[in-house]
């Protein structure tokens, strides 16, 4: 799937007095989130959204989604025009996205519900819990697992629909550092395997670096394209070596950091 | 051996608790009586009442007017929960639906099930319909309102996702909605039996020929206090049987979640 | 454990989440109602709807013609069925309803059904007098003035106890607005006499004698002394019933008039078989049935168009009616005084 953003801007109208934004957008007013946006994305690459917090990342993984609208410009996927939400975009979202009153094996049965035969989708369904690593916990209900192995039963049921995008919302936000750690190398994983497009927000500026294809850096509100890296590094990446390095320098003073941080 | 105090106090000890709070309740309607000296027309005390269980466990009549009363209230109990649930689901989903219904239900609910017997009678004679009527309608309001805080307090991400697999009609409902309201569901038809249990007692006074709150009215017809009290005491003693029960409910995956969720 | 699913991974969803504990719980509650309704209907006598007559009645010796009718006439028992009532609104609320097709009522009661056009006919007195004005032990009551600022029960406003009571206090010209009335189910009246929540009452049997053999009030006055031939309840039948059944109803009539007859010359045993199917006291009834022949009369039941239109008047006066209503008697009493 070939994604192309063309001259994309999204202007919202605030309505409530919202201290995150005091004296940007007075209520009442038109207040521009999203400005002038251009980029492509090929098909099957792993790309990764890098910005400060409240800069409309998510908002744009929606408009992209379809479940959206941009105020102008255009969404192009494979050529043609995205309105609607489809099956085939699917969202693991930062928070617990399980339903907690069903099972592992239920919950990624939501996702296999386009397997019609009975059989098959039993099979399919214990194929990608046993994927994630979660064969034996498959009765297990949400409350009962690590959140960790929660993350990784949501991925099982985001890749059971065999979606054309999968949508990542800062999916690793909540986890302890060791487990991010390991969960980016099981993406990686993942992405080899299935050739699928990702688009994967985060925070965390090395994220995005050992997982991304391409990595899209964000300014803040009224949020325009402040770089638009390729990545073409085998996995597993050292970020301490160059040219990554350099790359990643770059990277923190885009953002304003200090890269020795 | 060293088990923390609090297990003991706290875990084991805690029907024997119950038990104490219950033989002071006797110990204080015993000792009042013999101070006090009333005669038994005005308060039987305990030995009077447990001769009168005696008398009426035998003759069956306890039993008897237990059915009645458990038929009645699971009927109306039933019919108010198979009603309210469904159309507080759609409530909480649907704007317009609860734009329209919602008044005319706030303006019902604190109507007292007790002012319609009346209507009641009118409407369906008697026997065990109207009783039945009053149950239903101490059930029904109350059901509605909590189902529908049930659906209106549904996390957003989980209707995003429903949304995102393409959950839709009754799927959604049977998946999404209706276990996700069910917490507070279960707290209303807890809620909810209590109260359908304390106006069956009520129902009963009128025309009917059978149940626990007739076996009253007519115990005090036939200046019977202490028939009286047994009834008093078998009604305290199934509610408490109902509210454990239902409170079984709690224990469904469906329910459980909730206050497991970290 | 998780061999298990490497050995075989294609397993059917039904097998492995055999059934789901909602499903469980949910056909334990149907079992549940169908478990509960079975034994409701076996256990639980419920009304035959048959052919039988259904006359309503209230556990007090004003009715008492009804049970002496069950155990002493099988005819009776073969075409009738009696409905007992604890308050005379559910009462009126089902012969209204039409699910009685007879009963034993208040007079004013009768008179204001008529009055509000509900089709029912008056066919038989219950009894005469058998009410008495009781006052507390404790309280200086002599006449009718000593009542000033005293509170009174009485069964329900529609009652003749009530009439009774006002023509008492306005003979010794003592207002009813003296006087601070309550409502109070008969049952309750002693007890409420005994605690002090009330210093008089005026009430039908057995609810006079409970007092005076509890010793906590005595009889001032017997109302047949307020009122000669007092009546308290009698019995109507809805219009439809008299055109349907007229056959039946007149020989009903009939038979419960005979069981008047038949109290008067067997009173102890009226008073045992009374007891019995009111669940009352033996000792009670047969005071109130023994001790003096006057006390309750089951003679001269036949209704009487100028002692109901009295009644009516009374009413009027007592501002229970606006007017007096057409006063619908049934002469099914032809037969009775056969």
């Amino acid at each position: 799937m070939k994604i192309v953003v063309q001259d994309l801007n999204k202007c919202f109208l605030e309505r409530r007095h919202s201290i995150r934004f005091l004296g940007q957008c007075p209520p009442g007013t038109e207040c521009r989130v999203l400005k002038d946006l251009n980029f492509c994305i090929e098909p099957g690459s792993f790309t990764c959204f890098i910005g400060p917090s409240g800069c409309g990342k998510s908002t744009l993984m929606r408009i992209i989604a379809g479940f959206d609208s941009a105020s102008s410009g255009k969404v192009l996927i494979d050529g043609e025009e995205c309105s609607a939400p489809s099956s085939r975009h699917v969202f693991v979202f930062q928070e617990d996205g399980l339903f907690p009153w069903l099972t592992v094996w239920q919950n990624v049965a939501i996702g296999a519900r386009h397997i019609h035969d009975h059989e098959e989708r039993a099979e399919q369904i214990m194929e990608y819990i046993d994927l994630v690593g979660l064969a034996g916990f498959e009765g297990h209900y949400p409350h009962q697992l690590s959140g960790g192995m929660r993350r990784r039963a949501e991925v099982a049921r985001a890749l059971i629909v065999e979606p054309d995008i999968l949508f990542m919302d800062e999916p690793f936000g909540a986890l302890d550092f060791v487990t991010r750690l390991q969960m980016r190398e099981e993406m990686v994983n993942v992405h080899t395997m299935f050739d699928m497009t990702i688009l994967f927000i985060t925070h965390d500026i090395d994220e995005a670096l050992q997982l991304g294809d391409q990595v899209i850096v964000f300014s803040d509100r009224p949020s325009t394209v402040k770089a638009d890296i390729k990545l073409d590094f085998p996995h597993p990446r050292d970020l301490g070596a160059e040219p990554l390095a350099r790359i990643r320098r770059e990277v923190y003073y885009l953002m304003g950091l200090h890269p020795a941080l | 051996m060293c088990l923390p105090a609090g297990f003991i106090w706290g875990g084991v000890m805690r029907p024997v608790k119950s038990l104490l709070g219950f033989a002071l309740f006797l110990a204080l309607w015993y000792g009042a009586r013999k101070l006090l000296d009333v005669p038994v027309y005005m308060l039987p005390g305990p030995s009077d009442v447990a001769r009168a269980l005696k008398e009426m466990a035998e003759s069956g009549q306890l039993f008897e007017s237990a059915v009645a009363s458990l038929y009645r209230v699971t009927w109306g109990f039933y019919l108010a929960v198979a009603v309210s649930v469904p159309l507080g689901l759609v409530m909480g989903r649907i704007r317009w639906v609860s734009d329209i219904v919602n008044p005319v239900i706030q303006f019902l609910r604190p109507i007292s099930p007790l002012a319609w017997i009346p209507i009641a009678l009118m409407w369906f004679g008697i026997g065990d319909k109207p009783a039945v009527f009053l149950i239903f309608l101490s059930a029904f309001f109350p059901m509605v309102v909590f189902t529908v805080s049930g659906v209106a307090g549904i996390r957003e991400t989980y209707l995003r996702v429903a949304d995102n697999f393409g959950l839709r009609g009754l799927d959604l409902y049977m998946k999404v909605i209706l276990p996700a309201a069910m917490p507070e569901i279960v707290v209303g038809l807890r809620i909810t039996l209590g109260t359908a249990w304390l106006v069956i007692v009520a129902a009963e006074m009128i025309a009917v020929k059978s149940g626990l709150g007739y076996l009253i009215i007519d115990a005090r017809n036939s200046l019977r206090m202490d028939k009286v009290v047994a009834g008093m005491l078998i009604i305290g003693v199934i509610g408490l049987v109902l509210d454990h029960l239902i409170r079984l409910l709690e224990r469904l995956p469906w329910v459980e979640w909730s206050t497991r969720r970290q | 454990m998780t061999d298990k699913y490497y050995v075989n991974p294609v397993e059917p969803e039904y097998s492995r989440h055999k059934m789901s504990a909602e499903f469980a719980a949910l056909l334990l509650a149907f079992l549940w109602i169908v478990f509960i309704t079975i034994m409701h209907f076996t256990v639980v006598s419920s009304y035959s709807r048959g052919k039988k007559l259904r006359i309503g009645f209230l556990p007090i010796t004003c009715h008492l013609l009804l049970p002496v009718a069950m155990e002493r006439d099988q005819w009776f028992n073969d075409h009738v069925e009696t409905i007992k009532f604890s308050s005379w609104p559910d009462m009126i609320e089902a012969i209204k309803g039409r699910e009685l097709d007879a009963t034993f009522i208040l007079a004013p009661i009768a008179l204001s059904l008529m009055d509000q056009d509900v089709p029912v006919k008056i066919v038989l007195l219950g009894h005469r007098n058998g009410t008495g004005l009781v006052v507390s032990k404790k309280e200086n009551i002599h006449n009718a003035d000593d009542f000033r600022g005293k509170t009174v029960a009485i069964p329900i406003r529609f009652s003749t106890q009530n009439l009774a009571l006002h023509m008492f206090l306005s003979d010794g010209s003592v207002q009813a607005s003296d006087v601070n009335l309550v409502e109070l189910p008969p049952p309750d009246m002693p007890s409420a006499l005994t605690s002090g929540g009330i210093d008089a009452y005026i009430v039908g049997e057995p609810y006079v004698a409970q007092a005076e053999l509890a010793n906590s009030g005595i009889m001032l006055h017997r109302v047949q002394d307020i009122w000669p031939d007092f009546i308290s309840s009698l019995m109507i039948v809805r219009d439809q019933v008299l055109k349907d059944k007229k056959v039946l109803m007149d020989q009903l009539i009939h038979v419960l008039y005979s069981q008047g007859e038949w109290i008067e010359s067997h009173r102890e045993e009226a008073a045992r078989i009374g007891a019995a199917f009111f669940g009352l006291p033996d000792n009670l009834l047969i005071h109130v049935l023994t001790a003096r022949p006057t006390r309750v009369v089951y003679r001269r039941l036949i209704p009487r168009q100028d002692e109901l239109l009295r009644i009516g008047d009374l009413m009027v006066r007592y501002e229970l009616l606006d007017h007096v209503p057409p006063c619908r008697l049934y002469l099914g009493w032809r037969h009775a005084s056969r």
